[in-house]
């Protein structure tokens, strides 16, 4: 049978693509509100934040080589408690799953789409990204290859072009702002996109030994790429503008007109989204069936990611009534929630792996 | 449109059944069928309107996690 490998700059992309993802639509418009004229530093303490906790991860993986996350708790509290537990992983990707279907099917109604059911757009998307998902990671992370390029050029090419109503006493008085009560406010920030980044750990098995530093690089560079575009938003729509629209970045892609040469850029936005979110969602679901296959010992990849689209179709509809309630939840619930996957399960099975390893050192 | 997506969705269900099935895979077979019995469920809530948001519940636990903490 083939290895299945894949590269580093491909590891780099997919989690770069997979931070960015939703968050570059939904989130921005709420982090400008809460951290107003310095809303462009939210990203940055988030970034360092999920850089220190995506070298935790990688410590913790780099002991048990092979494994992903539900292959360390299997081995640590053994086959039935780690079986137990890894299954919250495998629910958290498809939870992931659903949010991001969901993400998409508001984005295409209030847009490009008004008069599609939802049920369609999330059945649409899912098929295709369950084909990618049965065909292995290694064709998506050769999609990512391809595309992110093209997808970083015009995205930036885009934003270049709209630059011209700058004004940089949107940015004034700088940190005016309280910034711990900010830090407060946008704690969840923390939590997605930041700790969600933990789905791309289940590649980890087919990065080979040192995917450590570009899964910390393909955050920093996240965290780095969403300060820049919140500080474009901020330079040119000003902080009133950019936090009362649900998605700023598509409306400043719409208003940007180069005579009568360069319109309707908003069309470049929406095939950049779609493609960040295929990537999040393959991600996403190729870790749940991942999951499945390593606690169940399973054979057949089809029939499975079959049924979990079955699911997480019925999911992204159930998930959330709208936009609206799904920030108030983030805002809430979304770091108690991702705190104990991403931070207590992982510190208590480097903790009891590392007393298994020092009483096996003493018996031997 | 929607019920020609639900005839794929169910179609596409019902083949990869009927494949483990035949090829006596037990253990996918059982992993398939909790997850598509799971699936059913709440397309069940969906269609009855009385959809099924399993964030409502940890919502709930955390706050409850919460106030015991307090």
């Amino acid at each position: 049978m083939k290895t299945v490998r894949i590269g580093r700059w491909q590891l780099f992309l997919l989690t770069a693509n997979f931070t960015i993802g939703t968050t570059v639509f939904v989130l921005l418009g709420t982090l400008i509100e809460a951290g107003r004229q310095d809303a462009w530093l939210i990203p940055l303490w988030g970034g360092a934040f999920g850089c220190a906790l995506a070298a935790f991860w990688s410590s913790l993986l780099n002991r048990y080589p092979g494994h992903n996350i539900v292959g360390v708790c299997r081995i640590v509290l053994g086959p039935k408690i780690g079986s137990a537990v890894a299954l919250m992983y495998v629910w958290y990707c498809v939870n992931v799953a659903s949010w991001v279907t969901r993400n998409l099917s508001d984005f295409l109604k209030m847009t490009i789409m008004p008069h599609t059911p939802m049920h369609v757009i999330h059945v649409m998307f899912l098929l295709v990204a369950g084909y990618a998902v049965v065909k292995g990671i290694e064709p998506i992370a050769r999609l990512m290859e391809i595309f992110a390029p093209i997808m970083f050029l015009s995205f930036w090419f885009v934003l270049f072009v709209a630059v011209s109503p700058w004004e940089w006493h949107h940015f004034r008085p700088v940190f005016g702002t309280d910034l711990r009560a900010t830090f407060l406010k946008t704690v969840s920030f923390l939590g997605f996109p930041f700790m969600q980044a933990m789905v791309v750990t289940f590649v980890w098995p087919f990065a080979g030994r040192k995917a450590m530093l570009p899964f910390v690089g393909g955050i920093a560079a996240a965290a780095v790429s969403l300060s820049a575009i919140i500080a474009f938003l901020l330079g040119i729509m000003g902080i009133y503008r950019s936090s009362h629209l649900t998605f700023p970045l598509f409306t400043l892609a719409q208003e940007v007109e180069v005579g009568s040469v360069l319109q309707h850029l908003e069309s470049i936005m929406s095939m950049i989204w779609l493609l960040l979110i295929f990537s999040q969602l393959s991600v996403s679901l190729f870790g749940a069936f991942e999951g499945l296959r390593e606690i169940f010992r399973l054979r057949t990849r089809k029939p499975i990611v079959a049924a979990l689209i079955l699911i997480i179709s019925a999911l992204a509809v159930t998930i959330e009534e709208n936009i609206q309630t799904n920030l108030e939840w983030n805002q809430k619930y979304t770091f108690p929630y991702f705190s104990f996957l991403m931070i207590v399960v992982p510190l208590v099975l480097y903790a009891v792996g590392w007393i298994k390893r020092r009483t096996r050192g003493k018996t031997a | 449109m929607t019920v020609s997506y639900a005839v794929l969705l169910v179609a596409i269900v019902v083949a990869s059944g009927i494949y483990l099935f035949r090829k006596r895979f037990w253990s996918d077979f059982g992993v398939f069928a909790a997850l598509v019995a799971a699936g059913a469920a709440l397309w069940w809530g969906v269609w009855r309107e009385r959809p099924f948001n399993p964030l409502l519940l940890i919502g709930k636990a955390i706050d409850a996690i919460g106030a015991i903490v307090r």
